[in-house]
């Protein structure tokens, strides 16, 4: 006999959005349960610029997603504030760019209520020498920079707080129905091949790029267009703010200082394959040629990695404008599946990370209103980490807490406990010993790459070369007890890591590339070691 | 933070190897230095993000910059450290610092009554107060000072040139000129025979030991003085030299790479350690020399980190060994500790002589007559660990250049 749990509201996906939702049903009370095939945030949420939108990029061609950013965009400033680099937004014209599309974007900034102010190009490349020349114009916009992969594991924490439960690597095999009704699921562990049934009352499918997928096992079609854009990853910043180009939005024209790194992007192609995309050498070569522009000495920065995310966009009804893409609203839909003849079950297309929070909002009201329950959404206001925890005795922001969200406080007590741990594992993004092992000893984390995720270990200039085996060294009693072999696990995130890198291999980082190789190959021979136990 | 080219290229070249954190002599012997990597490189990197102070271990970089002779990506990271450390907070940075940053200063005063400056600095009492007030530490060995100055003696000197000799400047730095003039003298007198004639001009300290203490203002205004002079000085094909390899250093990369002074490169062609200067004049040279093999010592001859850096190779060794034909072998034991005013300081000194054993001990290995050096806080130091005579390449020569 399997186990049957049991929950009210069944989420499927581990995006922003779904992560979004399962929250606000924990902070309304509701009983819920999140399935994620793999970890949380490998999808779009992880793969995308890290751009919190002030609105402005669709003051012009979508108007209502534009008022919709600037209005999240104020309300996750305050609620995710750990997530989130106030750094501030410019929007740059360059000489070869209209001057006709200014007036329209500022009064559609000014309509959305975007504050928009603008800047003397000599102070703002006083700040960034390395932009260009070229430019004729410059406004200041409300942007931000926000940690995706934060985001994800802030939202969830507060969940599971709340009594949400959360199931990364399980994948929905079955949706059981009766009367025209879905009355639950079945569900397997993608690492364990273990089976398991829950009872619930409503599904709701934010499986993102996957939805259609998910959609299928109820034998409803869904019309799911799949957007592929690709970014390419610098060592370095090369600015402090978020540069957007001041044009209708094109390839290229999206830039931000990501933490350590500096993003470029994006481009937006049309794909059947969410689950293979990849970079192409002729997508860095656009974004390189359009990244020129503003930014002339860009082939003199080192380039990290490139990399591929998939959007899922709403296909509608011959909505579609062309190929690329980028004129199909990336605003989303609610699809009641009750219109299908099954009650219970509810999809979800589009949307974008900056609203995900009030996409999650509607969508439960949405639920709550077909299931009869009155209780108000507090997501705008309760924050994702509350002061109390966020500031330490002193009053200063506490490091762990922006980094790990509530959870920022387990990492304080092992520190407490092990204070030789403080000595960095991580040298390129300042990850210490403490908070390896503590996050590895947490059972959401399945192997080195949901480390990655967590820590943001192997995301530098080394890009794992000496992270992942000390990470496994330090935290080798948790990874030693994980569904995979912890040599597995070794190969997959460092084989991960390359297939980044492989789209912009040359220069220093293909030197980076041959000593990581010639490390574990030859000095490690870590092909031979795998072989040669049963991993 | 803007970043200049060289921390710019810094973070793109920068493969993580490590090979810099291996070969520093301070990490070597402190367990609790991060090295290089980590305090130049990595730490830059964060800081454009965080916009954070420099990690304060920073402040125990001696500037050796061993880093940066191993790196094999040409990454300036010794240079990130200096840059770093001047970011430290000043509070971190006292008096001590202002006193080593200029060594002309204290030069001039000691100078006033030298007898009296080397007995005060040599005194338990003093040693004692030092220690405890300024941080000066008192078991350090402290360089003596000369009764008289290298330019009261130049002054002095009057060669007779045969014909009409050709000019050369020369850069003595502040060792030569408070503390060891005979090395200006001994390199004045053999040019003499070679028919040139020195020009010593008005320079201000290279600024070196202001860089170490993080004082770049200092460097700067000194850089700026020396520049006149260059402009000045050579022109119609002079050329200028060098008898301490900090110096050398310092004009030929560090104004450069850690102040940006790139009017510098122009110059930079037309500088050389004056070794290799007398090296290129190796048949004259020759001729001068008294019998080969008159001298049956054995000397020992430790290469200074900065003339490593300086990328001059070895010309004091090269003159000594196969022009004078000296037994004298390297020593090959790294870093000696001193690194200028570090070894002073007195929560630095255990580090600086940990590492300085290395010297030692090969010098003991080896049991030399004597230990040949071209950097004079090299000498201080390894004079202090062996009690052997220490001298600089010019000084051997001299002693045998036919009168
Ligand atoms: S600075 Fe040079 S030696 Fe040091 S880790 Fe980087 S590449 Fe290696
Ligand atoms: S300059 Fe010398 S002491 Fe400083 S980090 Fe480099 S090798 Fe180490």
């Amino acid at each position: 006999m399997m186990v049957v749990n049991k929950t009210k509201v069944m989420v499927i996906g581990g995006g922003t959005t779904g992560v979004g939702i399962i929250r606000d049903l924990a902070l309304r009370g509701i009983d819920a349960v999140l399935v994620e095939q793999q970890d949380l945030a490998h999808g779009a949420s992880f793969r995308f610029h890290g751009l919190l939108h002030s609105g402005a990029r669709y003051a012009v061609n979508d108007f209502s997603a534009a008022k919709e950013c600037i209005e999240e965009n104020i309300i996750l400033k305050k609620i995710a504030s750990t997530c989130i680099n106030n750094s501030g937004g410019l929007f740059v014209q360059h000489k070869t760019d209209r001057d006709e599309y200014i007036g329209e974007w500022l009064r559609g900034c000014s309509e959305a209520g975007i504050e928009v102010k603008e800047v003397s190009i000599q102070n703002v490349l006083n700040e960034n020498p390395a932009m260009s020349r070229d430019l004729k114009r410059i406004y200041s916009v409300p942007d931000g920079i926000i940690d995706g992969a934060r985001l994800v594991w802030a939202n969830v924490y507060q969940a599971m707080e709340y009594g949400a439960r959360v199931l990364t690597y399980t994948k929905l095999s079955g949706i059981y129905t009766a009367n025209g009704k879905v009355t639950g699921a079945e569900v397997i562990n993608t690492l364990t091949g273990q089976k398991s049934n829950w009872e619930c009352e409503t599904i709701i499918n934010a499986a993102g790029t996957w939805a259609d997928e998910v959609a299928k096992l109820t034998g409803i079609e869904l019309n799911v267009t799949k957007n592929k854009g690709t970014l390419l990853v610098f060592n370095q910043r090369l600015t402090q703010k978020v540069v957007n180009r001041l044009r209708i939005p094109d390839d290229g024209d999206i830039i931000v200082p990501h933490h350590t790194v500096t993003i470029l992007g994006t481009t937006s192609v049309n794909t059947d394959e969410p689950d293979s995309a990849k970079p192409t050498s002729g997508e860095v070569q656009i974004l390189l040629d359009a990244g020129r522009e503003l930014f002339p000495e860009i082939d003199n920065y080192r380039l990290l990695r490139a990399y591929a995310g998939v959007r899922p966009l709403y296909a509608g009804n011959g909505e579609v404008k062309d190929d690329d893409g980028r004129d199909i609203s990336r605003d989303f839909r609610i699809f009641d599946h009750a219109h299908n003849g099954l009650n219970g079950f509810i999809s979800l297309i589009g949307g974008k990370l900056t609203t995900y929070r009030m996409i999650a909002e509607k969508t439960v009201n949405y639920v709550c209103k077909t299931m009869g329950i009155k209780k108000k959404c507090q997501t705008a206001e309760i924050p994702l980490v509350d002061s109390k925890r966020l500031l330490t005795m002193d009053g200063k922001v506490n490091k762990f807490a922006v980094r790990y969200g509530i959870r920022g406080e387990m990492i304080q007590k092992y520190l407490q406990q092990n204070p030789e741990k403080e000595i960095t594992l991580c040298e390129c993004e300042d990850i210490s010993f403490a908070e390896v092992e503590e996050v590895a000893s947490w059972k959401s984390t399945n192997n080195l790459d949901d480390l990655r995720r967590k820590t943001r270990i192997g995301m530098g200039t080394c890009q794992g070369l000496y992270c992942s085996f000390r990470s496994l060294g330090s935290a080798w009693n948790a990874m030693k007890n994980k569904p995979q072999h912890p040599l597995r696990q070794l190969v997959c995130f460092l084989e991960k890591r390359y297939k980044g890198q492989k789209s912009v291999l040359w220069e220093a980082q293909i030197k980076e590339c041959e000593l990581t190789l010639g490390i574990y190959s030859t000095i490690f021979n870590l092909e031979r070691v795998e072989e040669n136990s049963e991993v | 933070m803007n970043l200049t080219k060289l921390q710019i290229d810094a973070l793109n070249n920068c493969v993580k190897c490590s090979i810099c954190v291996n070969s520093c002599p301070v990490a070597s012997v402190n367990p609790q230095f991060p090295g290089p990597k980590q305090l130049g490189v990595d730490w830059l990197r964060l800081a454009q993000e965080e916009q954070s102070q420099p990690i304060p271990a920073v402040d125990y970089c001696s500037n050796c910059k061993t880093c940066e002779a191993v790196c094999p990506s040409g990454v300036h990271v010794g240079t990130l450290n200096q840059l770093a450390k001047s970011n430290l907070p000043q509070r971190s940075l006292g008096m001590r610092e202002e006193i080593f940053s200029d060594p002309s200063l204290l030069g001039r005063f000691i100078h006033i009554w030298p007898q009296a400056g080397n007995m005060a600095t040599g005194l338990r009492p003093v040693k004692f107060l030092t220690e405890k007030t300024v941080g000066i530490s008192s078991q350090a060995p402290m360089p003596a000072y000369s009764m008289k100055t290298f330019r009261e003696m130049l002054l002095k000197y009057k060669p007779e040139f045969s014909e009409i000799p050709k000019e050369v400047v020369y850069f003595p730095g502040c060792f030569t000129q408070y503390n060891q003039p005979e090395i200006g003298m001994s390199l004045v007198k053999i040019l003499a025979k070679l028919n040139y004639k020195v020009i010593v001009p008005d320079f201000k300290c290279c600024g070196q030991p202001a860089i170490s203490n993080a004082r770049l203002d200092k460097t700067k205004k000194f850089a700026e003085h020396n520049l006149d002079i260059l402009r000045q000085e050579l022109k119609d094909g002079r050329e200028l030299i060098f008898s301490c390899p900090s110096c050398l250093l310092t004009f030929k990369e560090e104004y450069k790479n850690i102040l940006g002074l790139q009017e510098y490169s122009a110059f930079t062609s037309s500088m050389q350690d004056s070794g290799q200067f007398l090296l290129n004049h190796r048949e004259q040279l020759a001729a001068l020399l008294r019998m080969k093999n008159a001298e049956s010592a054995k000397y020992a001859y430790h290469e200074p980190c900065h003339l490593r850096v300086a990328g001059q190779g070895t010309p004091g060794l090269v003159l000594l060994k196969s022009l004078m034909g000296l037994d004298i072998t390297p020593l090959e034991a790294g870093c000696c500790g001193m690194a200028g005013s570090y070894g002073l300081k007195a929560e630095k000194e255990w580090v600086s002589r940990e590492i300085g054993n290395n010297v030692k001990d090969a010098v003991t290995n080896l049991n030399p007559q004597a230990v040949i050096t071209e950097c004079g806080m090299c000498s201080v130091q390894v004079n202090a660990l062996t009690e052997l005579p220490v001298k600089h390449p010019l000084e051997v020569l001299a002693e045998q250049i036919k009168a």
